[in-house]
């Protein structure tokens, strides 16, 4: 290898290196994400039609600080309509926001949460939800029944009859008892109704049906209760969640009969509010559409501390951690496959393994992150067989070349959605998602394989094929690897590494490995020489 | 271990190619001149080095019309993209079966089957980077008399590989019926080491090994004479020279009538040939640089003098 080439791979990687180890050593960062520091970006994004009436308002649950999160670096924006946020008696938060709404308004409410994961080794759990404002509780207020809570109704007299609650039993057996009945007795169907009554008597009912019927049975027996609304913070699908809790033992205990949790609810769930009421609601819109994003973020601990403070500006240091939500999602993605293209590198130019196109193993695994390993394969498999008959139907028509390339990718298409259609009746959502990416990739590769299986035969398309399979096995991992995501994303000056060794494997001038394979026969030119 | 001794044979591999050769020898502008086979054409013509005879270019899908006028009367001829990879696209017709062509692969086309095969060609399904490109007819080269012994379904051609204007190695490449009558060596074709002295040739491989025979008609392929051996070496060199490019691959055919006719150049030449020869390809480069050093100004006649004097054993001593 050139001198040359040796300095300058390894002055650019040492600047990137520095630069991080002066972040690592000098600044305290976190190199690896460590559960602690877990904090998620939440953005929602409400869009409204007014109605004819001219002025509406838009209203939505907020939440708030207990044991299990932190809520912090709230922002509320909107186009044009004034923000007002209340505080009920319970301290609970309410945004609203009203005024005239013309054609479409937006308003946007975003905030960072940290969730403290609860401690599943205590018997009691550490959520004490508002417990510290609510030592005593108003009992007769959880007990009443309510329109929502029909507790004196007969058909949940007569069910409270036929349910095993012996009186000798403390609160906490009966609350286990009726938690019992409602997850196994009564079905969970998104279409059901969501009436504590209707669920009861058609034995089947939506998340919030369940959970105003646990409510509802619980106050029947004469145990404080009450709905709980929150989101479930998941990066590719957020979504409402309803739960329920009970006073037990002096202190607020969640149940989830949707999670089929007793005691507690999954880490991710983000509380927002107890008003049995949609998170987002408004008056005097024809139409109201919200979606949120959600970004898993790890933060250096004074990045944490100044976000915490609302009076210091939100982001400091030149991090990326600034963009915007669904940038960040996608950037990482793309900084994973610098690292990806190094491991290409290092297949084709040190072990010298022949593809299918340079980058293409590298863009399947891409799409293989999606659906996972056995789905994407096969996925590829099958559309690129479907893509392989369909051009073997299409050479009897002699089409020329780019209208026959586009009728490939319409193939594809049609294909990757009927995949779609089945994945879908698996529940393996993703299935489909992975693949809308690289369609035109693999529409190409279908060429390329086609082209090979003519020239070449079966056997090179065969080896040609395996060889790209096993560089995108080699890359898959990489791409998927959450702590390296993390530490690019974190320290992004790793691409000067990164581009550092690759300066010195494009001045390699050695054999490729495979090299020493094919030319076997000549080991004997050098030693009679 | 296989690193030391493969180095000590002086194997050049692929990324030594491509580094020290191809990009410091091949400069990025020359490379349309070997790409293009119509260009390639083109050029010999004016250095002076006979090549295959042109029928006719189509450019367009416009020109389709003219493949009749242009295949004439001509019972064999050869359809190729300009700028075809690894021979991939090219069609031989041998003969005519009435209004029908047959092809080497023994497939019966018609006109319409010409067509496609021209507008394939024009979308650039065949070209190296996919961009579109032009077909052309070529006359059909005969197996020299010479050669005729050892060849099964194919003309035979002959690459040497020409490095800084110095013929540095040679083979002659056979098809066969695995390689379906393309002269590449991936494809399972014959590959014949030269020697450059006598134009003898002294060893052969196939499929990554050593044979003495043909593997389809079973002659002996090793010490075979390849006839007109120095007027080869001289069309390929002034096809070089012509080209400016510092190393490439010249590919000739022994034409029964014309003698050696340039098919085309190769910028990225391969390596098997290394094979063939059972030589490395380092050392010959290393006393053609050295040989440079000393005499910058040699004449062609000189260089392929140089050449010859060294082969043999001489090369193998400067390793």
């Amino acid at each position: 290898m050139d001198r040359a080439i040796v300095v300058c791979g390894a002055i650019v990687a040492a600047i990137g290196g520095a630069v991080f180890l002066w972040k690592v050593w000098g600044l305290g960062l976190p190199i690896t994400p460590s559960e602690d520091s877990v904090v998620w970006l939440v953005q929602l994004e409400i869009a409204a039609r007014g109605s004819e009436r001219g002025s509406g308002s838009i209203r939505i649950a907020l939440p708030r600080d207990d044991a299990r999160q932190r809520i912090f670096g709230e922002h509320f924006s909107s186009d044009g309509l004034q923000l007002e946020t209340r505080k009920n008696e319970l301290g609970e938060r309410t945004g609203l926001w009203s005024g005239r709404i013309d054609e479409v308004d937006h308003v946007g409410y975003r905030f960072h949460v940290q969730l403290f994961p609860t401690d599943r080794t205590r018997r009691t759990p550490p959520l004490r939800s508002g417990a510290d404002a609510e030592a005593v509780i108003d009992r007769a207020r959880y007990t009443r029944s309510e329109r929502r809570f029909p507790i004196t109704s007969e058909p949940v007299a007569a069910l409270l009859e036929e349910l095993p609650l012996e009186s000798g039993d403390g609160d906490g057996e009966w609350a286990r008892t009726l938690y019992a009945f409602v997850r196994y007795e009564i079905a969970s169907a998104a279409s059901a109704p969501d009436d504590a009554l209707l669920t009861l008597t058609q034995r089947s009912g939506s998340e919030s049906g369940r959970a105003r019927l646990l409510v509802t049975l619980l106050r029947a027996v004469g145990i404080p209760a009450r709905v709980v609304r929150g989101l479930e913070l998941d990066e590719q699908r957020p979504a409402h969640r309803v739960w329920v809790e009970a006073w037990l033992d002096e202190a607020w205990r969640p149940m989830s009969t949707g999670e089929g949790r007793f005691g507690s609810v999954p880490d991710r769930f983000v509380r927002f509010s107890t008003a049995d009421e949609s998170i987002v609601r408004s008056t005097g819109t024809a139409a109201l559409d919200w979606t949120y994003s959600v970004a898993r973020r790890r933060l250096a601990r004074e990045e944490v501390e100044s976000l915490m403070m609302p009076t210091s500006p939100l982001f400091r240091s030149a991090s990326l951690y600034r963009l915007p939500v669904q940038v960040q999602g996608m950037l990482r993605l793309l900084l994973l496959f610098c690292a990806a293209t190094l491991v290409v590198s290092v297949f084709r130019v040190v072990v010298g393994v022949p593809s299918f196109g340079t980058f293409m193993p590298a863009l399947l695994a891409l799409a293989m992150r999606e659906t996972g390993l056995a789905y994407g394969v096969l996925l590829v498999v099958l559309v690129v067989a479907v893509g392989l008959v369909g051009r073997l139907l299409l050479e009897r028509l002699r089409l020329l070349f780019v209208p026959r390339v586009g009728i490939l990718v319409c193939l594809v298409v049609l294909s990757a959605a009927a995949l779609g259609l089945v994945g879908e009746s698996f529940q393996t959502a993703g299935l489909f998602g992975g693949i809308v990416l690289p369609i035109v990739i693999v529409t190409m590769m279908i060429e390329r394989v086609a082209i090979v299986l003519a020239e070449d035969g079966a056997r090179t398309a065969v080896v040609r094929a395996l060889c790209s399979a096993l560089i995108a096995l080699a890359v898959f991992p990489v791409l998927r690897s959450e702590s390296l995501g993390h530490l690019l994303f974190a320290f992004p000056e790793l691409l000067l590494v990164i581009i550092g060794v690759q300066i010195w494997l494009g001045g390699y001038t050695g054999f490729r490995l495979l090299e020493l394979v094919r030319f076997q026969a000549l080991r004997r030119v050098g030693a009679s020489g | 271990m296989i690193w030391e001794e493969l180095t000590d044979a002086g194997v050049l591999g692929l990324n030594r190619r491509n580094r020290e050769l191809i990009q410091r020898f091949n400069p990025r502008a020359r490379l349309p001149l070997a790409d293009d086979k119509i260009r390639t054409k083109r050029l010999c013509t004016e250095e002076d080095v006979a090549t295959p005879k042109l029928l006719g270019v189509i450019e367009s899908h416009s020109q389709m019309s003219r493949i009749p006028d242009l295949v004439g009367e001509a019972s064999g001829f050869a359809l190729k993209p300009a700028h075809g990879a690894q021979g991939n696209g090219i069609l031989i017709v041998t003969h005519r079966a009435g209004e029908r062509f047959v092809s080497s692969r023994g497939r019966r086309l018609d006109l319409g089957d010409l067509r496609f095969r021209v507008s394939e060609i024009l979308a650039g399904r065949f070209s190296l980077a996919g961009q579109e490109d032009e077909a052309f007819f070529e006359e059909l080269l005969q197996v020299h008399p010479g050669l005729a012994e050892i060849c099964s379904g194919g003309v035979p051609d002959v690459r040497i590989v020409v490095y800084r204007g110095h013929p540095v190695m040679g083979m002659l490449r056979l098809p066969t019926e695995r390689s379906q009558g393309r002269a590449n060596l991936h494809k399972g074709a014959v590959g014949a080491g030269l020697d450059l002295r006598t134009g003898e040739l002294s060893t052969a491989v196939c499929e990554d090994r050593f044979v003495e025979r043909h593997p389809d008609t079973g002659a002996p392929v090793v010490g075979v004479k390849v006839p007109d051996f120095e007027s080869l070496l001289v069309q390929a060199v002034r096809a070089a020279d012509g080209a400016d490019l510092g190393y490439v691959g010249v590919d000739l055919v022994l034409d029964a009538e014309r003698g050696p006719v340039v098919l085309e150049l190769n910028a990225r030449p391969g390596l098997s040939i290394q094979l063939a020869n059972e030589s490395g390809l380092r050392p010959r480069l290393r006393a053609v640089d050295e040989a440079l050093g000393a005499m910058p100004d040699a004449s062609a006649g000189d260089r392929i003098e140089f050449c010859r004097a060294l082969d043999g054993e001489a090369w193998r001593e400067g390793a």
